[in-house]
């Protein structure tokens, strides 16, 4: 039998590559690496915050977990189970326990079909209950996401944004799900909306217990909903701490940068000294050697173009990639 | 700013509609508001509340039918944009006043090459031959810090990254030394670092060439660190209007009060703790059917049967500071 595992997921070393074809026969012509070695816990009830800019791989890492892309290499331990290892049929029997919201409501809700449909859809393939059961359900999860019955009978396009967002929500939550992976789940909705929706994660992990991959740009929001946050540059964690510590405390440079370029919302924020970033994001066909923040970082020194540096543990427990840190370093 | 302001555009009770088959929809809604010479001014408010119908209603860009504008005036420099005749217009556009939009993708044109689409500008405005022009483009990518410019002016748009492309496009926007900057989502469709990297090169060139910016946008964080002055909007109407400080330190309109409740910003947790986010009741009404009385009162938990009634206007309630409220104006509390 398994043995009690504190965290509900594990995903060691995961890499994904995606191969880029070209030509009459589909030849691969090279790799888009969009995960380079990543490893995190997330603990049973813990919000796990995933941020960095566009292109980092934030959004693979997440369809990876939930294997809607098959890693390249690495494991993912799902409560104690490697879901590398299960076939077709074992991985449809986990599905249920780990659900997923995507950023855009508008592209991830089958137009012709009510919400009743919808939200019965997984009742119907996963649990075996009677038409009226059903229909009790849907009602209850629409009461949890702030909709009404009536609501049930509705298409989607009669729905406003934050709304569909709850529907989307109530699918997620039909079968009882442990670990719910968000991706971008706010973006694409207006701020006072936003915080209604934002506020709904924070209940629902309450009342459920849930535990969050919560993926997001928007480092406000993800402090506002994670316990614990990684920061992804080119496919790496470069650094995981702490929800207030990345935010007032970082330490990797590019940490750093990210949380300067930061325009906060409050008087007087003309006036702030801010770093700037020099440069783009580099490609993710094309790697850089070493570390791969080298060429932007204002702390390069040359150990960092040919070695890629180790991740080590600081003082207060958070995990950073950078040659300027060593193991057990004081913060 | 520091003598008597000179007010460089007026705009007084602007409506421009949409005449669409569902109804009419009153995207702004009497606006009035003034920008001074080398001010940088914000419209901020939620998607659907007309900031950038009042941006296009200036370039008098609004597409025409459906839109319209119904009334009003918009004074440029002692100019009446609004009749002016088309081809008048035109050699304002690009020219006096500039624009840069969100997605520059949609807005340069991909068949020519960037040099090329800014080269443009100087022979349409300034009547230079074609080297000349070309040289200029250079030079002012060269000034918007695009790395090696004069190989990069032969580049397309689908060769650039997105920040090199919003800065193609500030370029050819400030071609013509404009007077008035109009920025809609300027940075919205970046990452924050290159965010960071545009608004500093906006706020330099402002710097350098004194001119106006019309900063729309819905982060609140962009205005802070770019405005020197906010215009709320919701719903087609200006609902505050004051500087940036006394937005953020004393904001009069419950709509703005809400705005700035709601937005998790870093290190919010650690200022205030795991505090749920205030939250703005409802949704945004539909255009075609507005609220009777303030528009906001459905939403607001401080309406009374005035808000119900009657539609606060825009006064003045301590300098400087302008609010759309009854309960800001008769000081409930």
């Amino acid at each position: 039998m398994t043995v009690k595992e504190d965290y509900i997921l594990n995903v060691i070393d995961l890499e994904k590559h995606f191969p880029i074809k070209k030509g009459v026969l589909k030849r691969t012509v090279g790799l888009v690496h969009a995960i380079n070695g990543v490893s995190f816990k997330i603990r049973k009830k813990e919000s796990f915050g995933l941020v960095g800019e566009s292109g980092c791989g934030k959004s693979t890492l997440g369809k990876c977990i939930v294997f809607l892309y098959e890693p390249t290499r690495g494991e993912i331990i799902f409560n104690g189970v490697n879901l590398g290892g299960l076939d077709n049929k074992k991985l449809r029997k986990i599905r249920p326990q780990f659900q997923m919201i995507f950023q855009d409501p508008y592209s991830t809700l089958n137009p012709r079909m009510s919400v009743e449909a919808m939200l019965s859809e997984p009742l119907k393939l996963y649990n075996k209950m009677s038409t009226n059961e059903r229909r009790d359900r849907v009602f209850e999860l629409l009461e949890i996401v702030g909709l009404r019955p009536e609501h049930s009978t509705r298409y989607p396009h009669e729905f406003s944004g934050g709304q569909r967002q709850r529907i989307a929500v109530a699918r997620a939550l039909a079968l009882n799900p442990s670990l719910i992976i968000c991706d971008e789940p706010v973006s694409a909705l207006d701020v006072s909306i936003q915080a209604q929706i934002l506020n709904l994660f924070d209940k629902l992990k309450k009342k459920f217990g849930l535990s969050y991959l919560f993926i997001s740009h928007d480092i406000g929001v993800v402090e506002h909903v994670a316990d614990r946050i990684a920061v992804m540059y080119l496919g790496k964690i470069v650094e995981l701490a702490k929800d207030t510590e990345i935010c007032q405390n970082p330490q990797h440079p590019y940490t750093k940068a990210l949380m300067a370029a930061i325009p906060i919302p409050k008087s007087r924020s003309r006036d702030r000294v801010k770093i700037s970033l020099t440069g783009d994001v580099p490609s993710p066909i094309d790697l850089p050697s070493g570390c791969f923040f080298h060429h932007r970082c204002p702390h390069a020194m040359s150990i960092c173009k040919e070695k890629a540096p180790e991740t080590v543990t600081l003082s207060d427990g958070r995990e950073v990639s950078c040659h300027l840190f060593n193991e057990g370093d004081r913060v | 700013m520091t003598n008597l302001p000179k007010e460089l555009v007026k705009i007084t009770h602007l409506r421009t509609e949409f005449h669409i088959p569902e109804g009419v929809v009153p995207a702004v809604n009497n606006v009035n508001f003034n920008i001074q010479a080398g001010e940088t001014l914000s419209i901020i408010g939620e998607s659907g509340c007309g900031k950038s119908v009042t941006a296009l209603s200036i370039m008098r860009l609004i597409p025409d039918p459906p839109g319209k504008i119904v009334s009003g005036n918009i004074n440029f420099e002692g100019v009446d944009l609004l009749k002016l005749p088309m081809s008048k217009m035109r050699e304002i556009r690009g020219n006096k006043i500039a624009m840069i939009f969100q997605e520059p993708m949609t807005s340069l044109n991909p068949l020519y090459t960037v040099g090329n689409q800014i080269s443009e500008v100087y022979l349409e405005h300034k009547g230079y031959n074609y080297k000349d022009a070309w040289d200029n483009s250079v030079n002012i990518l060269g000034k918007v810090g695009i790395p090696s410019p004069e190989e990069r002016a032969h580049e397309y748009i689908h060769e650039m990254s997105g920040g090199m492309r919003q800065r193609a496009m500030i370029a050819m926007a400030l071609a013509c030394s404009p007077r008035l900057l109009i920025a809609d989502e300027p940075t919205t469709a970046v990452d924050v670092t290159i965010q960071n990297q545009i608004l500093n090169l906006m706020r330099d060139l402002q710097a350098s060439t004194g001119a106006a910016i019309l900063l729309i946008t819905h982060n609140f964080g962009v205005v802070a660190e770019m405005a020197d002055r906010v215009i709320v909007m919701y719903l087609g109407h200006a609902v505050e209007d004051a500087d940036v400080d006394s937005i953020f330190d004393k904001p009069l309109h419950p709509y703005t009060r809400g705005l700035i409740g709601c937005i998790p910003f870093p290190g919010r947790k650690s200022l205030l703790g795991k505090k749920p986010l205030q939250e703005i009741p409802g949704i945004v009404p539909s255009m075609y059917e507005l609220p009777e009385g303030c528009v906001f009162h459905p939403r607001c938990r401080w309406a009374k049967d005035i808000c119900r009634k009657q539609a606060p206007e825009l006064v003045e309630t301590e300098k400087g500071h302008k609010v759309a409220c009854w309960k800001a104006v008769e000081k409930w509390v």
